[in-house]
């Protein structure tokens, strides 16, 4: 455990250096987020002048909900696609041979080794929409914080199994570094409270894909709405979906033969 | 004069085309990356699903985004993509040197993808509106403005991209911009929400902007909703705009262009 720490470190220190060459990236980065927080503002202002609720929620729950998916939108586009999404490129190159030979877990290597700081614009505005959004609802309490930071993270490791298994794929496939875009189009649904949605799309964005469990679940951990039902399936699915991605990590593995000579 | 262009599309169009179909499947996951406006669809008629919101039912709720879908869909367009990554691998040095202006064969490319995705974006829509009674809202009459619109639009959207394109020949930070025009495309085209819903003074200043005239525009045309005449001549002058702004990029570009790689 230590040794993995130390890997990190050196991992991430590497990233950062490197992050930091590209300085005007921070502004780009910056402008980006305040852009896209910007039209989902819009959106939910629209909406909530029209009508009283959102599926039931209020503006200012959807607004937590909307804080949620926007950091895990940077989590996917800013972390995980430097990572997991690089998986085609490093197979199609050869250089998974590298990463295959050194002694520490080859799924882990690829799925921690940059982490992007130029993302953190991004972060801070999420954050800082979730922890305005909780004040004006009042619901900003320790337990009420420590639910919804549990319950983020089943959501990430959700999202990261869902990434892993998609890209795995590439041990047959090769040629998918458009296949993140599945996941977005599917992701954009978590913009809303799955009671936003008719009947057959809640059982579908539940049950099949598990949508529900990336913004809805930490929302209304947030707002102290939680469906207790919803809030034991979330660490399950999360467990589930990572033993799963490992094992067919494993099994990809043991189907490849490297690119490179 | 016109022949050799003539034969040189042809040639490009069937080299492109060719291509395409090989990664068919990256021009259907873009289908996929614009399901946006349908999306937005369901949250929308699901609102207004026990009483009219805004004057809409759903019926309108799913006319309304599905045309937005069908127009926002014509505006797709990789220019800056392409041209980045020609420039950076020293693949742009051989456009150059064709005796033809790079644009068409950026253009030739943007319709063999276009070719390969619109029969399935027109099915998706026209299922949609079938099944949700949506098409009763269509004026048949407007038709012909209708396709004469997205063609417009589709111009628009293909020479702003043209135009960011070819300001990566400065910085290659010019990519980041292409996202955020979409976004706008999105939010200020009207795709995300029906665009009067916003105040009179918010419409008014978004008017100015070439983007709700790219999808809304369309949209209401068809539903018999606008007049055609602003509308076209707004369509016109942006488009005018644009190509001014990337011939003008073009002449002071190419003189700057150093090629790498080759």
């Amino acid at each position: 455990m230590r040794r993995m720490l130390q890997l990190v470190r050196a991992f991430w220190a590497n990233s950062l250096a490197l992050d930091l060459e590209y300085r005007i990236d921070f502004l780009i980065s910056a402008v980006t987020a305040l852009f896209s927080f910007g039209t989902g503002l819009l959106v939910l202002q629209v909406m909530f002048r029209y009508s009283q609720s959102l599926g039931g929620w209020t503006f200012h729950q959807a607004l937590a909900l909307y804080g949620i998916y926007l950091l895990l939108e940077e989590f996917a586009s800013g972390f995980l696609a430097f990572n997991i999404g690089s998986l085609p490129e490093l197979i199609r190159r050869g250089d998974l041979d590298f990463i295959l030979l050194k002694p520490v877990n080859s799924q882990l290597q690829v799925s921690i080794r940059h982490f992007r700081i130029v993302g953190l614009p991004a972060y801070l505005l999420a954050l800082g929409i979730l922890g305005y959004a909780m004040a004006a609802m009042g619901s900003l309490t320790v337990a009420n914080v420590l639910l919804l930071i549990a319950f983020l993270a089943c959501a990430m490791v959700i999202i990261y199994a869902i990434w892993a298994l998609l890209h795995t794929l590439a041990f047959w496939l090769v040629r998918i570094e458009n296949i993140a875009q599945i996941f977005y189009a599917v992701f954009e649904v978590a913009r809303f409270p799955i009671g936003a949605f008719p009947g057959p799309m809640r059982i579908i964005f539940t049950v099949v894909i598990p949508i529900t469990f990336m913004t809805t679940v930490p929302a209304s951990a947030a707002a102290g709405i939680l469906d207790w039902r919803l809030g034991i399936a979330a660490p399950a699915i999360a467990l589930a979906g990572l033993w799963l991605s490992h094992r067919f990590w494993q099994f990809a593995l043991r189907h490849y033969t490297s690119a490179s000579s | 004069m016109i022949a050799p262009v003539l034969r040189y599309c042809r040639a490009c169009f069937r080299a492109s085309f060719a291509i395409m179909l090989e990664y068919r499947a990256t021009v259907f996951l873009w289908i996929l990356a614009g399901l946006t406006p349908l999306i937005m669809m369901f949250v929308w008629r699901h609102l207004a699903a026990d009483a009219p919101l805004g004057g809409r039912d759903p019926k309108a709720f799913s006319f309304y985004f599905l045309t937005a879908f069908l127009a926002t869909q014509c505006c797709i367009a990789w220019v800056v993509w392409n041209v980045d990554y020609q420039v950076r691998n020293g693949t742009y040095a051989i456009q150059l040197l064709r005796p033809f202006d790079p644009w068409f064969a950026e253009l030739i490319e943007n319709v063999s993808a276009y070719v390969l995705r619109m029969p399935l974006n027109v099915l998706i829509t026209a299922a949609g509106l079938l099944l949700s009674g949506g098409w009763e809202l269509i004026v048949p009459g407007r038709l012909p403005a209708f396709l004469l619109a997205l063609l417009l639009s589709w111009q628009l959207m293909f020479n702003t991209n043209y135009a960011l394109a070819l300001l990566c020949l400065w910085s290659e930070r010019a990519k980041s911009a292409d996202s955020w025009i979409y976004i706008m495309l999105y939010t200020l085209g009207g795709a995300l929400f029906p665009l009067d819903f916003l105040s009179p003074g918010a419409r008014a200043v978004i008017a100015w902007t070439p983007f709700p005239w790219m999808v809304n525009f369309p949209v209401e045309l068809l539903a018999g909703g606008v007049p055609p005449f602003p509308g076209f001549a707004m369509q016109a002058a942006w488009l005018a705009v644009m190509v001014a702004f990337h011939r003008i990029l073009w002449a002071r570009g190419r003189k700057r262009f150093g090629a790498v790689g080759g």
